[in-house]
């Protein structure tokens, strides 16, 4: 078994009917999309349980479908090349979702730089201030 | 009588947003105590050029020579990891010449990268000498980039689908010749660091990197190889020829600006003996050095690449059209940069420069927008720089 059906695994008894495999391409990048009430519970199993690094969260604009934010996990010092990539979808009104920076801390920065570059807000930041933009920035509403 | 109690008083010490000791534009706010740093807060964003938001709306081919101007020094690490993400969308097999060539280039990147550092951390504590003739040194791998590729930076070696150019067995020899001597300058600056009182005294113990922190905050590349974690992306996610070449990962136990110090000379050695492994398949192996490339359907890939500095990602996503439909690159000083704020608490002042350029940060955007405040009305104006120089004129 690798280890890849053992995180799938622990992730299906973790959120239940909210798990979506979306592909799992020929380099062992393996794509999941999620509800976004989950993100705090599963980011505390994936890094805190199963050892797994946060390396980035991306966010790709759908249009009027939303935002899709992409949040990367790497297992590779594990087994060899094994990327996770959790996609959760927002609404394009009052993207909202939880902030993980409490449980991984590279999230921070990244969380800033799409609080500032694309207006989505995470819940309970412990510092929301601007990073790339000025501080001084007017706020703008998305929508 | 009593005497009063005195306590200092304390202090922000401003460094940045432009500041000699600091090589890009990036601003620290340092709260002193006489000589020594309590707090520290980092504000990014005055380089920041967009480039993820211009790779959108450039073809595949274009976004190569964007990527490759992301920064300076490592400008071969990001074509490779663009190209290589780029192929992972079109299902792109690399020939082997050109697996082993764009192997060759991110080595001598790596040196040259790397001897870069260790030639501006000496400056920053002082030893001229070394910093000289590390520098002198480092131009024999330009030398050789520059036969190669015919520039000292910015190679453009790389295109989806192999490499640019080839390499002639003629010239073989003589990039042998500069990696001996290569190998020997490395050699010198490994015992120089690791034996000279000066050096060690100012670089052992400070700016440490607590391990735990280290993990929490996934710092990666030579930063987190200097706390003990073996990670490495040559080894862990291959690319290129890298699964079939024999090399050791280094690793410091530290966390200081010393164990870095050792975990990059360390890496220079190997990175040599990668380069002569390139070159001796380069003089058997033969064929084409690109393969063809034909379209590249609906999809997403991420590739990673071990940059000088570290893991670097990239992120594209494609809709069957010749334009990316959204590219996101996450550069190793990403991560880096934001372990200073835990590296610098605590040191002296005089240490800040040198800690700072320890992790070797790289600060790759520029500002498009800017913030005008009017002292007289106290109007507060934002907005690009075209449309402030026609409302300020």
């Amino acid at each position: 078994m690798g280890r890849m059906d053992e995180i799938r695994e622990q992730l299906i008894t973790l959120v239940k009917n909210d798990y979506e495999d979306e592909k799992i391409d020929k380099y062992s990048r393996v794509f999941v999309r999620l509800k976004p009430q989950h993100i705090r519970s599963v980011t505390r199993l994936l890094v805190e349980n199963l050892d797994g690094r946060l390396v980035a969260i991306s966010a790709n604009d759908e249009g009027i479908y939303g935002f899709d934010l992409v949040y990367h996990f790497d297992f590779s010092h594990q087994e060899k090349g094994l990327h996770l990539a959790l996609k959760v979808r927002l609404p394009r009104k009052k993207p909202v979702i939880d902030s993980i920076t409490e449980i991984a801390w590279s999230a921070n920065w990244a969380e800033r730089e799409l609080m500032d570059l694309l207006g989505i807000s995470f819940k309970d930041h412990p510092d929301p201030r601007k990073l790339f933009l000025p501080y001084a920035w007017p706020s703008e509403e998305v929508g | 009588m009593q005497i009063d109690k005195v306590t200092a008083p304390e202090y922000i010490v401003p460094l940045g947003p432009f500041h000699p000791a600091l090589l890009e534009g990036e601003y620290f706010k340092l709260k002193v105590e006489g000589e020594k740093v309590l707090e520290v807060d980092l504000k990014l964003g005055y380089n920041y050029r967009g480039i993820m938001k211009l790779a959108e709306s450039r073809s595949y081919h274009q976004n190569i020579y964007l990527f490759e101007r992301v920064c300076g020094i490592c400008s071969a690490a990001h074509t490779t990891a663009y190209t290589q993400t780029a192929e992972m969308l079109g299902g792109i097999e690399l020939p082997d010449r050109a697996r082993y060539i764009r192997t060759l280039i991110a080595e001598l990147e790596r040196i040259h990268s790397h001897l870069l550092w260790a030639g501006v951390g000496m400056e920053l504590i002082g030893f001229k000498t070394l910093f000289m003739l590390i520098w002198r040194d480092r131009e024999h791998v330009l030398d050789v980039l520059e036969a190669i590729s015919g520039n000292r930076q910015h190679y453009a070696m790389n295109t989806i689908g192999g490499v640019r150019k080839d390499i002639d067995k003629d010239m073989i020899p003589k990039i042998e010749e500069k990696l001996m001597l290569l190998h020997k300058a490395t050699e010198t600056a490994t015992k120089a660091v690791l034996e000279d009182r000066g050096i060690r005294a100012r670089t052992k113990g400070i700016g440490t990197l607590d391990k735990e922190i280290a993990r929490k905050i996934s710092v990666v590349g030579p930063v987190a190889r200097a706390t003990g974690m073996a990670i490495d992306v040559r080894k862990d996610d291959p690319y290129a020829a890298y699964d079939e070449i024999p090399f050791d990962i280094i690793t410091a136990e530290g966390g200081d600006i010393l164990s870095m110090a050792i975990v990059r000379l360390g890496e220079l050695v190997e990175s040599v003996k990668i380069s002569q492994f390139c070159l001796d398949k380069l003089k058997t192996v033969g064929g084409p050095i690109r393969a063809e490339v034909k379209e590249f359907p609906a999809g997403e890939a991420v590739g990673r690449v071990e940059a000088p500095r570290g893991e670097l990602m990239y992120y594209l996503v494609s809709n069957g059209t010749n334009t990316p439909e959204r590219a996101r690159v996450r550069t190793p000083s990403y991560l880096n940069d934001y372990a200073l704020l835990f590296m610098l608490p605590g040191e002296s002042l005089a240490d800040v420069p040198i800690t700072v350029a320890s992790v070797d940060p790289c600060m790759a955007c520029t500002d498009r927008m800017c913030s005008v405040t009017d002292h007289r009305t106290q109007i507060h104006k934002t907005g690009t720089l075209r449309d402030l120089s026609k409302s300020f004129r």
